[in-house]
């Protein structure tokens, strides 16, 4: 648009707007830190990836799609990523709303609290579940002064244990799309509604839900990609029978070293996980969202 | 179905602060009554009392003799249409109309019906399948206004209407507003703080002032014989000048006077000063003279200072009405002269121009 108006002005005039707009030509130079950043910690490490796949002897690639061990991670992650994602929207949503319509204190605890655990170190705060959920820890203790439980529990390193955690993790990043939605939705609405006679059921389903139905889909887009990288919570909370992709890409270059197996599955998980982006953003139109 | 609207003593307090301070209003079913005042006079928060989205202090709202203050805005019958319209952005037209009877879970065949019935009343019936984003502002407010009947309400709630909406279109609406009102026959309150607008739609005006009804009267009244000088000063423009229980006092004898006078700008007319002598009259030097198409627009200055403004015909010949000349202005009919209540004796009468 700048440009076309640019373009359509006299020259003389022309110079003077495309030195007062901060989009054009003269102004170019500023895209270069962008991008060299890009060049350095994008562009950079999958080359060196690619590279690292290729260096074996044999196809790396045809390797580790025939690795059962990963085949079988890779539907594990998938179905992870599908439940951790479906369960932190629907919380998060649910989390967004009350920090909307919540009364002052209700508002500054979920906000803080929300805060809190998005500054807090991932690995802090999964070894905070994992002390929560040992046999012996922090849950059976509570039960157990409650009375409710004598035996310990056996929920540490089980299917169970990781996803509490995993939605704990995520819940920031579909919170905060939501509740910025949420805010911005007209209140006038909400007293349109009422006064149609609309009772509360209707006016979420029809009303508020498809208003910020977008917010929803960005956020949860947004989680679905970061799940697909889980590693520290689903590794300590969930157990060797749980591996991820990211677990069995560790072990390729550490246990099993074959850097060019675990380089091919990287980038089969990078490539994996754009590919079904694209798809949800033709869906879903996810990218006019975040601009 | 149209209602009788009655709002008895009612007192709103929001804070500190005393909104709606004892105000009482009738109105017979099917009448249009316009709430007009400045903004902060109350007026959107005895709409939103009537809506049932204001909890009010003490006092009594009724609909055809019932009381309805304990009855949630979903059960009062009432259709709203909002200042900003408040349409549904991701439903079509029809399925915004339709929302009032989706709520009352009424049939598919009946919702699809009465929404084009209502898209008909306000033009707009090939409009079924848009999105409200696509339509225009006016266009919007009929939807906005369909959506308020489409559930057959007993009474119309209309909260400025027009804010939105240019001039040109705004002067359309308030016509087509009043047509649509009239042939569903509903009580309709609106809240304005256009006077022309108010002028324009309403049956009766109700002007508010600082959390009361200062007057309700039909357009021509309030402007005819305001009660006080804020109606008279508010409804049009108005020279105020001392009277007594006789009629005008000459100028410069207002320390004998009891009440006050309101000439309208068209009861004045430029006079000469020799043939006009014995009767009423006031001098002044013209300050600005302004052709507005039906009328010459002269405003003048006395001697004391006031400022006095007189509508003249437009084929006037106002070469002589120069800022500077000296002018004399004398009154059409004095019959026509409204005298606000005599002040009491110990009130200090005020004069406002």
């Amino acid at each position: 648009m700048a440009v076309n108006g640019a373009l359509a002005a006299p020259s003389a005039k022309r110079q003077r707007r495309l030195l007062a707009d901060g989009s054009n030509v003269e102004r170019r130079w500023l895209l270069w830190p962008p991008l060299a950043f890009f060049l350095l910690t994008v562009a950079g490490p999958v080359v060196a990836l690619v590279h690292q796949a290729l260096s074996g002897e044999d196809n790396a690639f045809a390797e580790a799609l025939q690795s059962e061990v990963f085949v079988a991670s890779v539907g594990r992650t998938l179905l992870l990523a599908v439940v951790v994602t479906a369960a932190t929207v629907l919380v998060g949503t649910i989390y967004a709303l009350a920090i909307a319509v919540g009364p002052v204190w209700v508002k500054a605890l979920l906000m803080g609290g929300l805060l809190i655990s998005l500054w807090t170190s991932v690995m802090v705060r999964t070894i905070g579940w994992m002390l929560l959920e040992l046999p012996t820890g922090a849950i059976f203790w509570l039960l157990n002064k409650l009375q409710l439980r004598s035996s310990p529990i056996e929920i540490y390193q089980t299917t169970a244990a990781m996803y509490p955690a995993m939605i704990a993790v995520m819940l920031p990043f579909a919170v905060l799309p939501i509740l910025a939605a949420v805010l911005a939705f007209d209140r006038e609405q909400l007293r349109a509604a009422t006064i149609f006679g609309a009772g509360p059921l209707l006016t979420l389903g029809a009303v508020v839900l498809p208003t910020i139905r977008q917010a929803m889909i960005s956020g949860g887009v947004l989680v679905f990609v970061m799940s697909m990288g889980f590693y520290v919570t689903p590794m300590l909370l969930g157990g060797p029978g749980n591996m991820t992709v990211s677990g069995i890409i560790n072990a390729q270059l550490n246990t099993a070293n074959r850097a060019d197996v675990g380089a091919a599955m990287s980038l089969l998980l990078v490539g994996g996980t754009v590919a079904i982006y694209l798809v949800a953003d033709r869906l879903f139109k996810v990218s006019e969202r975040w601009g | 179905m149209s209602i009788a609207l009655s709002i008895q003593d009612v007192r709103v307090t929001l804070g500190q602060f005393e909104v709606l301070r004892g105000v009482s209003l009738d109105a017979a079913p099917g009448t249009f009554v316009t709430l007009l005042g400045a903004s902060g006079s109350g007026k959107t928060t005895l709409l939103n009392v009537i809506a049932g989205l204001q909890h009010i202090d003490s006092g009594h709202v009724l609909f055809d003799g019932q009381n309805v203050e304990s009855r949630p805005p979903r059960k009062r019958k009432v259709g709203v249409v909002f200042q900003s319209y408040a349409l549904f952005p991701h439903m079509t037209v029809g399925e915004n109309v339709a929302f009032p009877l989706r709520a009352a879970r009424r049939p598919t065949a009946e919702r699809r019906k009465v929404v084009q019935e209502m898209l008909d009343l306000v033009d707009l019936g090939t409009m079924v399948n848009r999105s409200p984003a696509s339509l225009s502002g006016g266009q919007r407010q009929r939807v906005a206004l369909a959506r308020a009947l489409a559930s057959d309400p007993g009474i119309l709630l209309l909260d400025e209407p027009m804010a939105a909406l240019d001039k040109q279109l705004r002067e359309r609406m308030q016509v087509e507003i009043k047509r649509i009102q009239q042939q569903v026959g509903i009580t309709t309150v609106a809240v304005t703080h256009d006077q022309a607008e108010a002028m324009t739609m309403s049956d009766l005006v109700a002007i508010m002032h600082e959390g009361q009804l200062v007057q309700i009267d039909s357009p021509e009244n309030l402007y005819r014989r305001p009660v006080d000088e804020y109606v008279a000063g508010f409804l049009g423009e108005a020279n105020l000048f001392p009277a007594d229980r006789q009629g005008l006092l000459p100028p410069g004898t207002g320390d004998t006077a009891v009440g006050t006078a309101v000439i309208r700008p068209e009861d004045l007319v430029v006079v000469d000063p020799a043939q006009a002598a014995g009767h009423w009259q006031v001098k002044g030097v013209v300050r600005l003279v302004s052709f507005q198409g039906s009328r010459f627009r002269l405003e003048m200055t006395t001697p004391s200072g006031q400022s006095v403004v007189c509508s003249l015909p437009p084929h006037t010949d106002a070469s002589v009405l120069v800022p500077g000349a000296e002018v004399t202005l004398g009154c059409v009919d004095p019959d026509r002269i409204h005298v606000i209540r005599p002040a009491q004796a110990d009130q200090p009468l005020k004069l406002v121009a």
